[in-house]
């Protein structure tokens, strides 16, 4: 049986991206019964993920081995040591951590799960951070979670510590911005304190450091942080990191903890596609009170496309109109309240523009757009410029195939394939990809 | 083209009565209910095109708690409610990042900032992570004025002054001098005094053209 499970992993290991085997098929367990295998998941996402994906493939690989049934269950397991997590001598906070004990962990308590919507676009990173938030320090560790800015980044893994605080409400949380812990260094520096500095940081049960790029270049701050985080790491408590890049890819960073950040799990954030967009909206108004019409909120969604604080601005935007004029907010209102920074925008995007963006940011000639040179170096951002054309511009495929040298458009039409198919396998496209899209979308 | 500017003084500081409202009404009325703290959006961001009265209203609103952007500006933590920082996009990227720390920080403590931007937050070239929570908050166009606009505010103008300036000789101005809005109100105070010592009540085109004559211009960067 555990032949069966082992050669089962290895398959499906061979199938799968990494990150996803290990967010979702390590943590399985099997176990062996009469002609069926029960394999147990540690919570009911994984159960749930598994279930609606995975489950036939590994259900006809168990037929393969004369396996007849898989039984799919949630593991009984204890909260990973609670009383080890509290039992920690708390040192003293240093001066400088906030006054109000209920405000020490520095988290906004409207950051929760229940207000982050989800979609495809953010799915890996809201599991792993709810399987954190049920398993702190246990299942992955660090959490390292990455994308543009305005993404959702912070709400997520506030909304980490949040649950985490309700459930056991003594524990030691601490959020805080990147730049926040590089001034704590200073000041540890200036005042000769590093050993409260020190004795604070590693005693805290859930730290969440949001936006690490900006230990970039900073040597002591990188020393001290890694001291914290071997500490907690090692002892089981949970860290959580977010940035604007990959982890490799983030510059001046030690080697040392660029690989550490990678022992737990990284996930990427996108940028939200049109449906969760629109739920955003949504949502965003009702809770403010404000019933937002599906017709409005498709429009604003469909138009501001970049990120979701650009989206939650647009929002306020057009509920300050509506309370301006003293009107309900209406489609025609919301166009007209727009109507400045939507007629930017379609000024910037213009087949022209996307290849003059892309031709700049690979550092190419616009002409190599149009020229019939098929090498790679040339080819690549020519079908990224093809492909960002179609998800931009209202143009046809001819149109575009036409604007790229008078190419046909089944030409377009492979680029565009290809480029998708590049984005799921590729991270370094995915992300270029991205990054286009959110500069020319503004 | 050359621009020609005047080596006269500044004027008084702006007033928020003498803003000509313009197509402006909501954003004026948004900025007198943020200052009051009555304004729903805490975070403003006013952005257009230089002339346009950004500044203007900026300084009018709350004169102690303006700062004008420049590459060596910093801000440090401070606990005030209110801070207006006029044209973010002459940050240095250091300075972008102390208004970045303190942005957070108002956000965390109730406090309220009013920014200013020649474009919409989006297509700042800045910090993304500022230039991303400007954008979270209340953005709005402050739009220039047109030609009648102008005139008419030529006119208000004059009469806060206590000249007085008909029509044709606003008329004059637009097609005889640079037209934003700063320009035009730097001639206007020149015009005053020219009034003053000719004592005149009334300005007319041909004391225009005396002024305009007498003036010394010179290229902008000079």
């Amino acid at each position: 049986m555990n032949d069966f499970w082992g050669e089962t992993l290895d398959q499906i290991r061979s199938e799968l991206p990494e990150q996803q085997f290990t967010t979702w098929i390590k943590p399985l367990q099997a176990e062996m019964g009469d002609g069926f295998v029960t394999l147990s998941a540690p919570n009911r996402f994984i159960l749930q993920w598994v279930k609606d994906r995975y489950l036939s493939r590994i259900e006809s690989m168990a037929r393969l081995n004369g396996i007849h049934a898989i039984k799919l269950v949630q593991r009984n397991e204890a909260p990973p040591s609670s009383n080890e997590k509290t039992s920690h001598a708390y040192a003293e906070p240093l001066d400088e951590t906030p006054k109000q004990a209920d405000n020490r962990h520095r988290l906004n308590p409207n950051f929760t799960f229940s207000t982050f919507i989800g979609g495809k676009a953010n799915q890996l990173a809201r599991a792993a951070a709810l399987q954190v938030a049920e398993n702190p320090g246990a299942a992955y560790n660090p959490l390292f979670i990455y994308g543009g800015v305005g993404l959702g980044k912070t709400h997520l893994i506030q909304a980490i510590g949040n649950q985490i605080l309700e459930r056991q409400p003594n524990a030691k949380v601490r959020y805080m911005h990147a730049e926040k812990y590089v001034s704590d260094v200073v000041r540890a520096y200036q005042h000769k304190s590093f050993d409260s500095f020190k004795r604070y940081y590693h005693s805290l049960d859930l730290l969440m450091i949001d936006d690490i790029q900006f230990f970039g270049g900073k040597a002591r701050t990188q020393e001290e942080f890694f001291f914290a985080f071997n500490a907690l790491v090692e002892s089981h408590r949970q860290v959580i990191i977010t940035c604007d890049s990959f982890p490799k890819e983030i510059a001046g960073m030690e080697e040392r903890l660029i690989s550490r950040f990678g022992w737990g799990l990284t996930v990427a954030i996108e940028p939200p596609e049109l449906e969760m967009r629109v739920a955003i909206l949504i949502n965003k108004a009702r809770l403010e009170g404000l019933a937002l019409d599906e017709n409005v909120a498709f429009f604003i969604a469909k138009h501001i496309r970049s990120n979701v604080r650009e989206l939650e601005g647009a929002l306020k935007r057009v509920q300050a109109y509506a309370r301006f004029t003293g009107d309900a907010i209406t489609l025609q209102s919301a166009r007209e309240s727009l109507k400045d920074l939507l007629a930017l925008q379609h000024r910037q995007i213009s087949i022209e523009n996307i290849q003059k963006t892309v031709a700049d940011y690979y550092k190419i000639k616009v002409g190599d757009m149009f020229s019939k040179k098929r090498t790679r170096a040339l080819a690549r951002p020519r079908q990224m410029a093809m492909a960002l054309a179609k998800d931009i511009t209202n143009l046809s495929l001819p149109d575009i195939g036409e604007a790229f040298g008078g190419r046909d458009h089944t030409t377009v039409l492979h680029a565009c394939r290809k480029m998708q198919e590049l984005c799921e396998n590729d991270n370094t496209i995915q992300r270029d990809f991205l990054a286009l899209q959110q500069i020319l979308n503004g | 083209m050359r621009q020609l500017i005047l080596d006269i003084a500044p004027g008084e500081p702006p007033r928020l009565e003498d803003f000509v409202v313009g197509r402006n009404a909501e954003v004026l009325d948004t900025l007198q209910q943020w200052v009051r703290g009555a304004c729903p959006e805490r975070f403003v961001y006013l952005w257009g095109e230089p002339g346009a009265g950004k500044s203007h209203l900026l300084q009018a609103l709350c004169p102690g708690r303006y700062v004008a952007c420049t590459p060596d500006t910093r801000f440090l933590p401070d606990p005030d409610p209110l801070l207006l920082v006029d044209d973010v996009a002459r940050l240095s990227p250091e300075g972008a990042v102390t208004l970045f720390h303190r942005y957070n920080e108002r956000r965390d403590e109730g406090a309220r900032l009013l920014a200013s931007g020649p474009c919409p937050p989006s297509q700042l070239s800045l910090l993304p992570d500022l230039a991303t929570r400007l954008g979270w908050g209340l953005v709005l166009r402050v739009h220039a004025l047109d030609d009648t606009e102008k005139m008419a505010a030529l006119q208000a103008r004059a009469a806060h002054m206590g000249v007085s300036l008909p029509q044709e000789a606003a008329r004059y101005i637009l097609t005889h001098w640079t037209r934003d809005t700063a320009s035009l109100f730097a001639l206007m105070q020149e015009l005053n005094r020219w009034s003053l010592s000719a004592h005149r009540a009334i300005i007319t085109i041909p004391l225009i053209r005396d002024a305009l004559a007498s003036l010394q211009p010179r290229p902008s960067g000079m």
